[in-house]
């Protein structure tokens, strides 16, 4: 405003006015604008961006320490603990608090500058000191520790984990000599102890780390895996404050988050039933040599509870990152040998090797089904009325199909005129293919879906496989391309389905009609014991009638009681075991190798538990032979049966169940022999009669001097005592005979020779063929006259499917 | 000596014995209560365990607290002191002012001085202090004191130039664009920057700039030099920013603190963290956290965030009311101050007050990058707290002779 004054003087009050206006434009723009946008700013951080501010705060300012809830046990059905978590420890070592130890200003020269060289040298001294004490005591490797003691941006190398707390022992008291405590320390943690080792690995599962573990090990596999929320609980926390050096502040701001401990797990699983099924399958996998490995299955029927689930090989979830099978380490051995342990191959094998022990094969894995599904099959044709029990069907040892000649596994002339019954006695494939016709495909097919064969079973485990059938579905099945899949289905081939459907499916068929859903969690409790859950039977639907169901366990029981079926060897006298052989080709692989099986229950009456014991590619004498090496015929009825036979057995006396013996059996079963010592001969010969013994006598005479055996011992019914008259009785041990491959009369007069007696057990009568399999008392052994050896006879079974089957 | 009786006294002298103004020393005294609490709250943790090497706090959480409180007291005594000295009288000691800052500010780079964190800022003459905290006062004194008689000087009859002459012409378009009248300014405050710079003191260029500029701006210098001069200043700015690694690491990490979490991106970091985890209600009085090792200089240059942290949104807000009302309340006696050199005076007093406190702020936020300006009254500083008062007194003074509104 000024501008055209420039020249002249400026009065006094134009000085003034300009000194005035401008003061006014300063308290404006200082005094109140200015001040503007640092409220804007202000309020820009702590009201709209104060969460995001907060949580870095957060972050820097707490210390947030978990607390490690107690992950939950898990109990068999007899409260035995197959998995708990104890308390161990990791050995933590901090390098930066390694060179803050060691104070600079200790080694500073006059004029104030540090001796680095005396530094250098006071701080190698200290991480030297613990390098080589932790290398002695815990005998970690030397180079790595130098190299991690070195990593000064670190506070937290572990070094140790899982320690237990008596081997922290020695370390702690090397701490705490050159008060080391800053800088190495114990962090407690937790680990997981299996105390049956490998019974039920693969139902338990196992604890590792994984990709979003993050510092704890979760359940990876198995109910470990599948009920790890439940079991884990919930970790607590205590939030406390922190300084920016990073000590922890006695402030009121903390939090606790108590930790919630687990929950417990009370299966269904019986521990003993569970190492009876391992024990079985190792033995059986022994015996014939098998090459894969094998699966058994233990259900109570009525309720869909898993008894015991097994497959093989095994591990030990204990160590569960090592191989456990003793087959698969000699092969690695072998592999270590060639090629050394450090080549690609060994290492390749050793991954391979882990993944089959992890594998649970009979929850997993997928087989053909073979003979064990024609019951099935049948039922559902009764079920429907397109059968009856008394209807009669012919083989002639081989059944067109979709163009396809398929034989019976006996081929022409075949198995003849046979009931419903004998069908499966025999295992007849013609028989069953003309079934299966007679059914219809769309028929056939609604029942594979009403057995649940197209749905996983939905138990509660981890990792349940999924069936595999014809590609094409109902479409193709229903078709004239199916008709040949419709025959070979009929017994149990073409399409594979998961071991736990095929046990799911079965005892449907044997209890009842009513498909279940299986499972091995009974409840879930806390550590009071109280119940936070009970799990309730679960049925899925009814799939046959109670009728139907009854008729099929009759046939069953047959298929086993019978003098020449093909379950025979499955037979134990007083168990009434029902049940079904198969064998089944793995048409995929193109081996000839098989799957042997046998799916049994007993009491036939009233079900108790339901088997299915399988072993997969038992050894061949040579290629594509049907018999092993030691002349074994390869078949479920041969292999299989036996072995379950036995092992529902065990099950059954295990679990307290009464045994049931038919009027035969009665007579062949135990008495207890009587005193007649003293008495006349012919006294003595009819009290015996009348309790069903016979006798024989040593020496001559009318007055019994002796007996063999003594008063009091159980006998076998048929057994012939010893009498003897005026002679003492011998009392110099005898040694046991080797009785295998005697038929039963051969193996009873051998021992009756010696004056010891036969208690026959398995298959009693086939016309001839049997054989014993093994004796209770190994042969060599020195036992006293009297003594009852319990011998196993099984007779050869040919069930075996040597059909030409359909490509495709 | 005996005071002498009120009639005795020059009508000079009763005007400098007039009433303080009231709600001005009551702004000042409040903000500097308050500035203590929040010192003691904010250096608490820093005194307890003793963080900075230089001084030993001996572990005494009240270590600063008390220092500061001494010196708080004494800065009173003396703002009362100067408000009762005669301020007209700083006319004539503003040159021997102006002249002894200089001379100063030279002796810093003899054996007197004193380097600490790279920057050669202090005397040691008995005792430590800052030569720039004279200059600041010094150069407000002096140019109030020249500018206020410009009118006077306008009065006498304009110095005629031979117009004959080149230098004659050159001296009267000079001397009409008013160039002239601006040397002396001019040379007194490049001497004073450059011997800023040297040292170096970044703030204190600042400060200095803003005092001179207010007073030159409300001495009525004409506008286009202020355009002229800006520019300048803005063009050695962008150079010092873009060119010097110093100022260009500054820029870096004020724009973008976590790539500097190492540096001074760290502080910022750690004083937005304070002010933001505040709210609108903050921890409260002494909750802080991040004055526990997070936030370097907490009870320095960052005290305002802690006060952010512990009373939130609106404490601060309070804060900056009452510092605003502070600079309004100094502008307005100013505006009613009996002389121009009274006016200009509080003018370059308060305008340089009100620098520091935006500027401050300013950084601590995050609005602007680190300068290394604390805040008036809060930050610690013994010194800095006895001259920031000793200048309040001045201003003090000039409201003593204020003339009163006719009473009726």
């Amino acid at each position: 405003m000024q501008k055209s004054k420039q020249n002249q003087g400026r009065s006094s009050g134009q000085g003034n006015r300009t000194l005035f206006r401008r003061t006014i434009f300063l308290l404006v723009i200082v005094g109140v604008l200015a001040f503007i946008p640092l409220v804007v700013q202000l309020t820009r951080l702590q009201i709209f961006q104060h969460d995001y501010w907060e949580e870095r705060a957060a972050n820097q300012q707490t210390k947030d320490v978990a607390v490690n809830a107690g992950r939950g046990s898990i109990f068999d059905s007899q409260g035995r603990t197959l998995a708990r978590s104890g308390t161990v420890y990791q050995l933590v070592l901090s390098p930066r608090d390694v060179l803050v130890s060691v104070d600079k200003e200790d080694y500073q020269n006059e004029d104030g500058t540090t001796n680095q060289s005396a530094y250098d040298a006071a701080l190698q001294e200290k991480r030297a000191l613990i390098v080589n004490g932790l290398v002695k005591l815990l005998g970690l490797d030397e180079d790595n520790l130098w190299k991690r003691i070195e990593y000064t941006n670190s506070a937290y190398e572990v070094l140790a984990y899982e320690m237990e707390e008596e081997d922290t022992a020695a370390v702690r008291e090397f701490i705490s000599e050159n008060k080391l405590s800053g800088m190495l320390y114990f962090a407690p943690s937790s680990k997981r102890y299996y105390p049956y080792s490998s019974v039920g690995a693969h139902l338990l599962g196992f604890m590792a780390y994984t990709e979003n573990s993050g510092s704890v090990k979760v359940g990876v596999q198995g109910i470990e895996a599948l009920y790890q929320d439940v079991l884990s609980g919930a970790t607590g926390r205590v939030v406390t404050s922190k300084t920016g050096a990073g000590t922890e502040m006695l402030s009121s701001y903390e939090e606790y988050i108590d930790a919630e401990d687990g929950y417990n797990l009370n299966l269904t699983i019986d521990s003993t039933i569970q190492s009876m099924l391992e024990q079985t399958l190792s033995e059986g996998i022994e015996t014939y040599n098998v090459k894969n490995g094998g699966f058994c299955i233990a259900m109570k029927p009525s309720t869909g509870a898993i008894l015991g689930m097994a497959s093989s090989p095994n591990f030990d979830p204990n160590s569960y990152a090592s191989v456990f099978d003793q087959n698969l380490l000699d092969e690695l051995k072998g592999l270590a040998d060639q090629y050394g342990t450090d080549s690609e191959e060994y290492n390749q094998a050793v991954t391979d090797a882990l993944n089959l022990q992890w594998k649970n094969k009979a929850l997993s894995d997928t087989y053909e089904p073979g003979s064990t599904f024609k019951p099935l099959v049948v039922a559902a044709a009764l079920e429907e009325g397109i059968i009856s029990p008394d209807d009669h069907f012919y083989c002639d040892g081989v059944h067109n199909a979709g163009g396809w000649d398929i034989t019976c596994h006996k081929k022409y002339p075949g198995h003849g005129d046979q009931t419903v019954t004998q069908v499966l006695e025999n295992s007849c494939n013609d028989a069953m293919m003309q079934i299966a016709e007679k059914i219809g495909p769309e028929i056939f097919w609604d029942y594979l879906e009403n057995y649940g064969l197209f749905d996983s079973t939905g138990i509660d485990l981890y990792g349940e496989g999924t069936s595999v059938f014809w590609s094409g579905g109902k479409d193709f099945f229903t078709s004239v391309y199916g008709e040949s899949s419709l025959a070979t289905a009929s017994f149990g081939q073409t399409f594979k389905i998961t071991p736990i459907q095929m046990v799911t499916a079965f005892s449907s068929v044997i209890n009842g009609g009513h498909l279940l859903k299986p499972y091995v969690v009974q409840s879930v409790s806390d550590d009071e014991g109280n119940n936070t859950y009970y799990r309730q039977v679960e049925e899925v639907r009814q799939v046959i009638s109670e009728e139907t169901s009854s008729t099929l366990r009759t046939m069953l029981e047959s298929v086993v009681a019978g003098p020449s079926a093909s379950g025979r060897n499955a037979y134990m006298a007083g168990y009434r075991i029902g049940g079904k052989t198969g064998t089944s080709q793995k048409r995929d692989e193109n081996t000839g190798n098989l799957i042997c099986s046998f799916m049994g229950f007993a009491p036939v009456d009233n079900p108790k538990v339901l088997v299915l014991l399988a072993f997969d590619s038992p050894a061949q004498s040579d290629f594509n032979s049907n018999y092993t090496p030691s002349g074994t015929y390869i078949s479920g009825g041969n292999i299989a049966a036996p072995m379950a036979g036995q092992l529902i057995a065990n099950i059954l006396d295990y679990m307290g169940v009464e045994k049931q013996y038919s009027t035969d059996e009665l007579e062949a079963a135990d008495t207890t022999m009587i005193n007649v010592n003293g008495y006349e001969l012919t006294v003595a010969k009819g009290l015996l009669t009348d309790r069903g013994i016979r006798c024989r006598t040593v020496g001559s005479g009318n007055t019994v001097t002796g007996q063999l055996p003594a008063a009091g011992v159980t006998i076998p019914g048929s057994s012939t005592v010893i009498l003897y008259l005026g002679q003492e009785v011998p009392t110099d041990k005898v040694k046991v005979p080797n009785l295998e491959g005697l038929s039963p009369s051969e193996a009873k007069n051998t021992l009756e020779e010696l004056g010891l007696f036969l208690r026959a057990t398995g298959v009693t009568d086939d016309g001839g063929t049997m054989e014993a399999l093994s004796q209770t008392i190994a042969a060599g052994t020195e036992v006293a006259p009297g003594t009852v050896v319990e011998v196993r006879f099984v007779s050869s079974v040919i069930d075996y499917a040597d059909q030409q089957l359909p490509e495709g | 000596m005996r005071k002498k009786a009120k009639r005795d006294l020059t009508i000079e002298q009763q005007l400098a014995r007039g009433p303080l103004d009231l709600p001005y020393l009551a702004l000042v005294l409040l903000l500097t209560a308050i500035g203590l609490i929040m010192l003691l709250s904010a250096s608490y943790a820093s005194a307890y365990y003793n963080l900075d090497d230089s001084v030993n706090t001996g572990g005494n959480p009240y270590y600063y607290f008390m220092g500061q409180l001494k010196f708080a007291i004494a800065g009173v005594v003396i703002m009362y002191l100067v408000s009762k000295f005669d301020y007209q009288r700083w006319r004539l000691l503003s040159v021997p002012a102006i002249a002894g800052s200089i001379f100063l500010l030279l002796l810093i780079f003899t054996p007197l001085g004193r380097t600490s964190n790279g920057a050669r800022r202090w005397l040691d003459i008995g005792f430590s202090f800052q030569p720039s905290e004279l200059a600041k006062v010094a150069v407000i004194l002096f140019f109030a004191a020249r500018l206020s008689k410009r009118k006077d000087q306008i009065k006498a009859p304009p110095k005629k130039w031979n117009r004959r002459t080149l230098r004659g012409r050159m001296g009267e378009f000079m001397e009409n664009i008013g160039l002239l009248e601006l040397v002396p300014y001019a040379l007194i405050l490049l001497i004073i920057l450059l011997l800023l710079a040297m040292q170096p003191h970044m703030s204190g260029m600042i400060l200095v700039l803003s005092g001179a500029a207010a007073v030159l701006f409300a001495s009525g210098i004409r506008l286009y030099w202020f355009v002229g001069g800006g520019s300048v200043v803005a063009a050695a700015l962008i150079y010092v920013i873009t060119q010097t690694s110093y100022m260009n690491a500054r820029i870096e990490s004020w724009l973008n603190p976590l790539s500097d979490l190492k540096g001074d991106g760290y502080q910022l970091w750690q004083s937005q963290i304070a002010i933001g985890s505040g709210g609108l209600l903050g921890l409260g009085l002494g909750n802080s956290r991040q004055k526990y090792m997070f936030l370097p200089e907490e009870h320095n240059d960052f005290v305002f965030a802690i006060v952010c942290e512990e009373l939130g949104l609106i404490g601060a807000c309070l804060i900056i009311v009452l510092f605003a009302l502070l600079i309004i309340r100094g502008y307005w006696l100013a505006l009613h101050a009996r002389d121009r050199f009274g006016s200009l005076l509080i003018v370059g007093i308060n305008t340089q007050l009100a620098a520091q406190v935006i500027f401050n702020i300013g950084v601590v936020t995050g609005a602007l990058p680190t300068t290394g300006i604390s805040l008036p009254f809060f930050s610690y500083g013994g010194t800095a707290l006895v001259v920031q008062l000793a200048e309040v007194g001045i201003i003090l003074a000039v409201s003593r002779q204020i003339v009163a509104p006719k009473a009726e």
